[in-house]
């Protein structure tokens, strides 16, 4: 009986240990929170390694739902390509947390190059790298294809437009299509990361079309 | 324990870095600039100083079975909130100390501290233990760092001294060169100190007994 009590209040103290911790770093996570900057962009995309980041000013206008476009700046390396990085932070999806991702379009080409997670929203079970890994590797048209379903879905005025200059170039996105030939990869929580991601790649095409593609700073 | 012993204890006798050889991933790998020492100092110091103050308060609470989880996560804590600090108001200083700043969590000190005189302190002694060690810490990395800054680098705090260096200082191998060196000077030192108060002590000694014989 004794045994039992001291096991007790040892979880318990351990418990009300842990759930202060958390309150009080919850209060000052909301108090000291940062907000992404250029610097964020920085060895993101290893091709991109020596490029100097400046934040660009965001236009203000209707990208679509799910997220907000928090920084756009513009790479620049002597003697290379230019590029527009953009990073996006969706809403939870469910999630514990918002993801943030960053994508990198070839400003001479208008080709979305590259994307990543700065931070995964996740609770766990969407194996981003090796969806990635096999969407950039053989599968590479898989996760082409299924990136330009999802913007052409999305943007069913647009769509066209974007399918003719998005050449989907090293794309490493995927979808939950990418995963289902790989069936012993647990997919709990997959289609709200997808949806998270579906989001970033709306709001971010949306934005260097408009903005980049177009010229219309609204 | 009187708070002149928790300082000098701290900065000198018991000197964490030089005295007692704890945390010596972080001084190895940062010491290449005075900064680094600084920075890294400052966010061991405020560690320590807060966790310490907690597990003093909550020493009697704390069942032992339980009181290295529980002694982490109340470190975790700390620690998180010196990354947020330093995020939101130093990040350049954070970008230097990268993935060391997160690793206070398991730094020997800390933890080292937390068992064998936090718990076993009253709060105010449990502070200042907390203060002195980390401002010994500090001062041992912030020294190291100039030293090899000076050397490998030819300039100290960032302002350039001249344009002499020898590469080897900013090395792995030059850290521990750097290391070993520093604690050799520092037991040179601490021996003439206690060799020096031993030979007061027994002259205070003999004159007492000598008064003693004379009053008798």
């Amino acid at each position: 009986m004794a045994k039992k009590e001291s096991t007790l209040r040892c979880v318990a103290t351990l418990t009300v240990i842990a759930v202060v911790c958390a309150l009080m770093l919850s209060v000052l996570n909301f108090l000291l929170y940062v907000e992404a900057g250029a610097d964020d962009l920085v060895g993101v995309y290893p091709k991109l390694d020596g490029y100097v980041w400046s934040v660009e000013e965001t236009a203000q206008g209707d990208y679509g739902a799910g997220g907000k476009i928090s920084v756009v700046a513009l790479g620049k390396k002597d003697g290379a390509e230019d590029y527009i990085g953009v990073i996006v932070n969706t809403e939870k999806n469910g999630k514990l947390n918002p993801s943030t991702y960053a994508m990198f379009f070839n400003k001479s080409t208008d080709t979305l190059e590259y994307a990543a997670f700065i931070t995964e929203g996740a609770t766990g079970g969407f194996d981003w790298k090796y969806a990635e890994a096999h969407a950039g590797g053989d599968d590479v048209s898989t996760g082409a294809t299924a990136l330009t379903a999802l913007l052409s879905d999305e943007n069913a005025t647009e769509g066209a437009k974007l399918k003719t200059w998005l050449q989907l170039v090293n794309v490493k996105i995927t979808s939950e299509s990418v995963l289902d030939f790989t069936s012993d990869i647990p997919k709990t929580g997959a289609t709200r990361t997808v949806t998270a991601t579906y989001n970033a790649f709306n709001m971010a095409a949306r934005y260097y079309y408009n903005v980049y593609v177009k010229g219309v700073k609204s | 324990m009187r708070a002149k012993d928790i300082a000098l204890d701290g900065l000198f006798r018991q000197n964490p870095t030089l005295k007692l050889v704890l945390g010596t991933c972080p001084t190895l790998a940062l010491t290449t600039l005075a900064m680094n020492g600084i920075g890294m100092g400052l966010a061991v110091t405020f560690v320590l100083t807060c966790s310490n103050v907690i597990i003093s308060l909550l020493r009697n609470v704390i069942p032992q079975k339980v009181r290295i989880p529980a002694y982490i996560l109340i470190i975790a804590t700390f620690v998180t909130i010196i990354r947020m600090l330093l995020n939101k108001f130093l990040p350049d200083i954070s970008a230097s100390l990268g993935t060391y700043l997160p690793l206070i969590v398991v730094n020997c000190i800390i933890l080292g501290r937390a068992e064998a005189f936090a718990s076993k302190n009253p709060v105010g002694a449990a502070c200042l233990d907390g203060i002195f060690m980390g401002l010994g810490f500090m001062a041992a990395l912030t020294l190291m760092g100039a030293f090899r800054e000076i050397l490998g680098s030819g300039s100290v705090f960032g302002v350039k001294l001249w344009d002499f260096s020898i590469g080897f200082f900013t090395q792995p191998a030059g850290a521990l060169f750097t290391y070993a060196m520093f604690i050799a000077v520092y037991s040179m030192i601490y021996s003439a100190v206690v060799a020096r108060k031993k030979k007061s002590a027994d002259t205070s000694e003999d004159r007492s007994e000598k008064g003693v014989t004379a009053d008798v």
